[in-house]
């Protein structure tokens, strides 16, 4: 398993990449945040601390994570990437559609 | 002295008088010690100036040439470094006599005549004086000699230790801090660093005792602890390493106490590792303590491995909120009444808002206690957003440009369909490229491009996959697996992927890659992405981070190019 998930409290979910998230996460990613269960919940943190490799398809995933959660009241919260990563956000303009910290 | 008492020594008899010299040489000898004589005070003076191995002088007062007094002035004078005792033989028994014999520099008197067993008691007691000086003077130079090889063992490890901690970068102006070590050598230990995405890392620790034996430990912690920052490692993987190296290195009794912080960029999200340290108080903008974060673990080097519990604590606070990390020397210091400084008293000093409590605990702590008897630190650390002092050197840390020698290398590789099935190929190019250390700051953004190229040119060259798929959140999934089967059935192709330094001081990197199924027209890409929509920036991501992509042979071949240097 590269991707793990982890309760930080009883209202929010910690969401922890490895270092490569591209196509190959494509099932993985979504079984995890579809598998965390909406009672209570208020938001997910992604933790991309790990993370050096990622595509284009990792952009999709996280828009339809975004999409699946929305209308919910759940906040989505990117945190620890590196500025490569960053970057990547900011070319994307995903910086605008996330609170990347 | 008692009969029969070993006795040796070289004797100085000084006398005018043969007969006395004889009578004296006689007795001393049949005594067992070696006897050598001089006939005036000159002649004892230049015999004690070529032989150093007389124990003792027997000094005559009345001579000609030179008197006693002044031969045992100048014996005295010239050998500071020796105790020689000099005896007076003298028939003269007035108090002024007798004065000035010890005023020159005299240790005895023996009367004229000269009664043996007197004299043998004398000599006896002056020469077991002489040995216990001597001793002493031994053990004093062992003493001088050990305590300079101790200092120059100290100066080199100071200097180590110098150079060991000076990459601590202590410019983050999040951080305050105070260190008062008690001797030249620190068991505390505070060291901080710039997180990769901008945050920053501190820890402040305590090893058992104080001084040499307790830094010691210092270099492998601050080793690990760099080497971890800049893999942005969380501090419970930091911790788990300083445990696992701790353990092997430290004796049983010794450990090390540490709190180890990392606050985020923004300055509002703090996670930490606390093992056997005072609680670490988090005090509110306006003054007063509004949380105490308890270590939740063993100190370092005390647990086994697997015994180890590398968890993580996470909390968001307050922007303006300080947290103040302290060591036990602060609250442990003593009044003269043997009283402790005390967590009460620290405590109360952060009722009143303040900019910055450095000052007033270190002023406070240090007008309390008598003396120092321990390493007295502490550190805060203040969420807000995260600033650096010197962009340059956290820029310099991100980047760590290696020496620019890099040779016009070319790589290249013709991937048939079992190789493109084996997957995991751009993950191998960058394997193998980062043997080229210089290329290794742009690792993350050459991965994004070349897979980007490279799964257009699979995706849709040799699986002829329509993008327009990803349109809807299921047909983003049904793209993906439609992907791996046609993948698993594709049969015929192969792709060319060829890295080249070019340029001046090859600080290019031209990537081509070029497929052998259909054509393509990448002219008509979509050119607006709108925001929800889940595919169609690959294109954007490689144009941006590239400086020029241009397609060839109706688009079968991509040819992009990488600039090596800061973006």
């Amino acid at each position: 398993m590269s991707i793990t998930a982890s309760k930080l409290s009883d209202f929010e979910y910690c969401i922890s990449l490895a270092e490569t998230f591209d196509f190959n996460c494509v099932d993985e990613f979504r079984k995890t945040y579809e598998s965390v269960s909406p009672a209570q919940l208020q938001g997910f943190v992604i933790d991309f601390r790990k993370t050096h490799f990622m595509d284009s398809s990792a952009l999709g995933m996280l828009i339809n994570m975004q999409k699946f959660w929305e209308g919910k009241n759940v906040a989505i919260r990117i945190v620890n990437a590196n500025p490569q990563v960053k970057k990547l956000f900011s070319i994307s303009r995903l910086d605008k559609k996330f609170t990347i910290e | 002295m008692t009969i029969g008492e070993d006795v040796s020594g070289k004797i100085l008899i000084v006398d005018d008088q043969a007969y006395n010299r004889e009578l004296l040489s006689f007795i001393l000898q049949d005594n067992g010690y070696e006897c050598v004589t001089a006939v005036n005070g000159m002649d004892a003076v230049s015999i004690m100036e070529v032989d150093n191995s007389i124990d003792l002088v027997l000094m005559d007062v009345n001579m000609p040439v030179m008197d006693g007094f002044e031969a045992t002035r100048q014996i005295k004078a010239e050998h500071p470094e020796r105790y020689i005792p000099i005896v007076f033989v003298t028939a003269l028994d007035d108090d002024e006599t007798l004065a000035k014999c010890l005023a020159v520099g005299g240790d005895d008197f023996i009367p004229k005549p000269v009664n043996d067993i007197v004299l043998l008691a004398k000599v006896a007691a002056n020469t077991r004086t002489a040995n216990l000086y001597q001793q002493l003077q031994t053990t004093n130079d062992r003493l001088v000699y050990h305590q300079k090889v101790m200092d120059r063992e100290h100066a080199i490890v100071e200097h180590v230790f110098r150079n060991g901690m000076r990459r601590v970068d202590m410019d983050c102006h999040n951080i305050r801090y105070s260190i008062t070590p008690l001797s030249m050598f620190n068991g505390d230990l505070l060291l901080s660093a710039p997180n990769p995405s901008g945050g920053v890392y501190v820890l402040l620790g305590d090893f058992t005792g104080h001084g040499l034996s307790a830094a010691i430990g210092c270099l492998p912690v601050s080793d690990i602890f760099y080497a971890m920052t800049r893999k942005h490692a969380d501090v419970g993987e930091i911790a788990y390493e300083m445990n696992i190296r701790l353990q092997s290195l430290l004796p049983s009794y010794m450990f090390f106490c540490a709190a180890i912080f990392e606050l985020s960029v923004n300055g509002d999200r703090l996670s930490y590792w606390i093992g056997g340290m005072n609680d670490v108080l988090l005090v509110s903008k306006e003054g007063g303590i509004s949380e105490r974060l308890s270590a939740q673990h063993m100190p370092l080097g005390v647990l086994e491995s697997h015994e180890f519990d590398s968890s993580v604590s996470s909390i968001s606070v307050a922007t303006g909120t300080k947290v103040f990390i302290y060591t036990d020397g602060v609250i442990e210091g003593q009044n003269s009444a043997g009283e402790m400084f005390g967590e009460e008293r620290l405590e109360a000093l952060f009722q009143e808002p303040r900019e910055s409590y450095v000052d007033v605990v270190g002023r406070s702590v240090n007008e309390f206690q008598q003396d120092q008897r321990d390493d007295i630190s502490f550190v805060e650390l203040l969420c807000a957003p995260v600033t650096h002092g010197n962009p340059d050197a956290l820029e310099a840390f991100l980047e760590s440009p290696k020496a620019d020698v890099r040779l016009p290398w070319c790589m290249s590789a013709t991937l048939e369909v079992e190789d493109i099935k084996r997957g995991d190929v751009i993950g191998q190019v960058i394997r193998l490229i980062t043997n080229e250390t210089s290329l290794s700051p742009f690792n993350d953004s050459l991965f994004t491009v070349l897979s980007e190229l490279f799964n257009n040119a699979l995706d849709h060259g040799l699986l002829r996959l329509d993008s327009s798929l990803k349109d809807t959140q299921e047909g983003f999934w049904e793209y993906y697996q439609l992907r791996s089967e046609r993948l698993a059935a594709l049969d015929s192709g192969s792709i060319d992927v060829e890295l080249r330094l070019i340029g001046k001081g090859c600080n290019e990197l031209q990537l081509t890659i070029s497929h052998s199924g259909q054509g393509l027209c990448y002219v008509d890409k979509p050119v607006v992405v709108s925001a929800d929509q889940s595919y169609g920036r690959g294109m954007l991501l490689v144009e941006s981070l590239c400086q020029s992509v241009e397609y060839s042979d109706d688009g079968r071949t991509a040819v992009a190019v990488f600039a090596l240097r800061a973006h």
